[in-house]
């Protein structure tokens, strides 16, 4: 099964139905194995509603241009617990064909030159969740990213889609907002990619995202990219960094920055720098709850009795 | 007299209660789901009460006895609907049946057993399955509305005499002819009497039901009042004064319930308790182990029951003591409670191990008359 741990097969419900087509005399437990691992697609809302009600998940949304690092983050932090560089633990996944087919071409294995990932379509069936189940400390989370191609984002930005038209948005608990290193690291593309995600976070904002129950963070993507493009890139992206900071604390006081570098390709680099640790905590990190507003309440006589603190001995 | 929650409360609150347990991205998923929670708050039963709450503050265990049920009220509008008991969005759903229910049934005594319930909970430190769900301010709410309700008589309605006028007045006039007076002159009058007649009788008994109700309101707050001001403590047959010990809060509790005819009590009944913890010398703000006060009351308490449901999770305190009952008080007690309990009972003020006493009396009596 994809998801360790679990008694249940995703096509049995749990009351038992459908054990009848187990021949008894079976030595081993027979899965069908087509609803088992499903093809390169992802989960729909459905599908990703039954993991949410079996254990604490969250729905996590990348926005950010073509190319700007979206399915390089998923499937990294997938790889990272693949290969156990991570320190949370792999617990399973419902869409491990998706995650392999979106990280095959980084890898040495695809016999490219240069780690690749391949351009992102809208599953016209909803199939847009990648899973991705984690564990620490004996307790699971189930990681939900959406697979949203940067054109959506592109046309949010333009005012040509409205973000109430794209539900992953407001039902998003951890909304990272991404710019692209590798472009803040020339002067021909620096200023059209700020530009990009500060359009794109008031576009957001118009459409009442994000909700008071989502996370918000911006994240630098490539940024050995911009490293290695020197001192006055990255005092660039600095001054550049607070102003976006700013936009988005402006909707969520809370919001975080963060640097990544998904795949640093420099040798004898520290994986611990890479910042992807530090996002995945984020990630795990509680969402936000919207509390109900207090219960109403009636005038209590018993407040009349308050000064009655010691009664009075019936002589 | 108007309710404190509002009806709609689930159509408000359902989205945010069942966002962490779905993916809803057309709001299909959460309308299939409040119809089920609806259906499940009609038939849920008083019986059912305790599992329920406990199911709904994340008790997996208890859900063995309600996911059958759940299923069907989910299948109903999900066909696709797979839970488990151990899943976390049953839990959530019993979590909505049951604000739905405090909302939508306010003086009903299942909802009173729910908030007494609730409040049990709380006690014990468990919190809704629904992530955000003000449970404990919603039972709040619902034992002050139903504890006003039972204590207050019905409003009078239009006098007989006024119903008296209006039925004859419209009558014609039976004529003084000192000769036989037609069928359709006299038929009218006949009936009208006849009416009257059942109207005064069913008014009488109202009377009666009223003045027994009245009485029965009027002799609880006596009697109550009488032992707030008594300094003598009958269980332990001592002086509340002589009793400066933990277990001051189990005897509060229990002799107010004895004198306690209607479930909620009064709203001044944690006044009451403190009051007369006061009495006995306690502060009642001073944190002890809740196995402490049933060391020093247990013995005294051999009234208290200690059977089934109150060995439930949400009855804590008589869980104990039919612990310490279980063994006569002798030492190696408090390891049977705590495997009973599934876990050491936290610290609490001796005004609220009172007040927790207090409830799991009340609803022992419910949950056995129910």
């Amino acid at each position: 099964m994809a998801e360790f741990g679990e008694d249940q097969r995703p096509d049995q419900a749990a009351d038992g139905a459908g054990d009848d087509q187990v021949p008894a005399d079976a030595p081993f437990p027979q899965y069908e194995s087509g609803a088992l691992l499903r093809g390169p697609e992802g989960l729909t809302a459905p599908e990703a509603s039954q993991i949410l009600g079996t254990a604490p998940g969250r729905v996590v949304v990348w926005a950010g241009e073509r190319r700007s690092g979206k399915t390089t983050l998923t499937v990294e932090l997938y790889e990272r617990h693949r290969t156990g560089r991570a320190t949370t633990t792999f617990a399973g996944s419902q869409t491990l064909p998706a995650l392999e087919a979106r990280i095959h071409p980084a890898r040495a294995a695809s016999l490219r030159l240069q780690p690749h990932s391949e351009r992102t379509e809208l599953d016209p069936d909803g199939r847009n969740l990648l899973h991705l189940a984690v564990s620490q400390e004996g307790s699971r989370c189930h990681l939900l990213f959406a697979d949203v191609p940067g054109e959506v984002f592109r046309q949010v930005r333009d005012s040509e889609t409205e973000p109430s038209e794209l539900p992953l948005l407001t039902r998003a608990d951890k909304l990272a907002v991404l710019v692209d290193g590798e472009l803040l690291a020339s002067t021909d593309t620096r200023s059209a990619a700020v530009s990009f995600a500060r359009q794109l976070v008031a576009r957001l904002a118009d459409g009442g995202v994000p909700r008071r129950s989502t996370q918000t963070a911006l994240v630098l993507t490539k940024a050995d990219k911009l490293t290695a493009a020197g001192g006055e890139a990255l005092a660039y992206w600095e001054r550049k960094e607070a102003d976006l900071h700013d936009a988005l604390r402006a909707q969520d006081p809370a919001a975080c920055v963060f640097r990544t570098a998904a795949r640093v390709l420099a040798e004898g680099a520290d994986i611990r720098d890479d910042g992807m640790e530090t996002l995945m905590n984020w990630l795990l990190d509680e969402p936000t709850v919207t509390p109900d507003p207090p219960a109403p309440t009636s005038s209590q006589p018993a407040d009349r009795l308050a000064r009655l603190q010691r009664p009075k001995a019936v002589t | 007299m108007s309710d404190t929650l509002p009806k709609d409360l689930l159509a408000q609150r359902l989205p945010d209660w069942y966002r962490d347990v779905s993916v809803d991205l057309t709001g299909e998923l959460v309308a299939a789901r409040r119809e089920a929670i609806e259906a499940l708050t009609d038939d849920l039963a008083l019986a059912q009460a305790p599992a329920a709450v406990a199911y709904a503050h994340g008790r997996a265990k208890e859900g063995v006895v309600l996911i059958d049920a759940i299923r069907k009220a989910a299948r109903a509008t999900d066909p696709a609907f797979a839970s488990d008991a151990r899943n976390r969005e049953p839990q959530v759903m019993m979590a909505c049946v049951v604000a739905h229910h405090l909302a939508t049934h306010p003086r009903d005594e299942t909802s009173t057993a729910l908030s007494l319930l609730v409040q049990c909970a709380a006690f014990r430190g468990f919190r809704s399955a629904a992530k955000g769900q003000d449970l404990v301010g919603y039972a709040q709410s619902q034992l002050h509305d139903a504890g006003e309700s039972v204590r207050r008589l019905s409003n009078r309605g239009a006098t007989l005499r006024s119903q008296h006028n209006k039925r004859f007045g419209e009558l014609a006039e039976i004529p003084q002819t000192g000769g036989s007076v037609p069928d359709n002159v006299v038929q009218p009058w006949i009936s009208a009497l006849v009416e009257g007649a059942a109207e005064l009788a069913t008014r009488v008994d109202a009377i009666d039901r009223n003045f027994r109700r009245g009485f029965e309101i009027t002799a609880e707050g006596l009697d109550q009042t009488a032992w707030l001001l008594d300094e003598h403590c009958e269980i332990a047959d001592a002086a509340w004064a002589d009793l400066n010990n933990e277990g001051a809060a189990l005897y509060a509790a229990y002799e107010l319930a004895a004198l306690t005819q209607q479930s909620p009590g009064p709203a001044a009944a944690s006044v009451m308790l403190q009051s007369t913890l006061l009495k006995a010398g306690r502060n009642p703000k001073n944190e002890i182990d809740p196995l402490m006060a049933v060391t020093k009351a247990g013995r005294r308490l051999g009234r208290w029951p200690t059977a089934p449901p109150a060995t439930h999770d949400l009855a804590p305190l008589s869980a104990s003591l039919g612990a310490y009952r279980q063994v006569d008080g002798r030492s190696g007690w408090r390891p049977v409670a705590k495997e009973t309990l599934g876990a050491a009972l936290p610290k609490a003020t001796e005004a609220d191990i009172a007040e927790q006493g207090y409830r799991e009396l009340l609803l022992a009596a419910q949950l056995a008359d129910g």
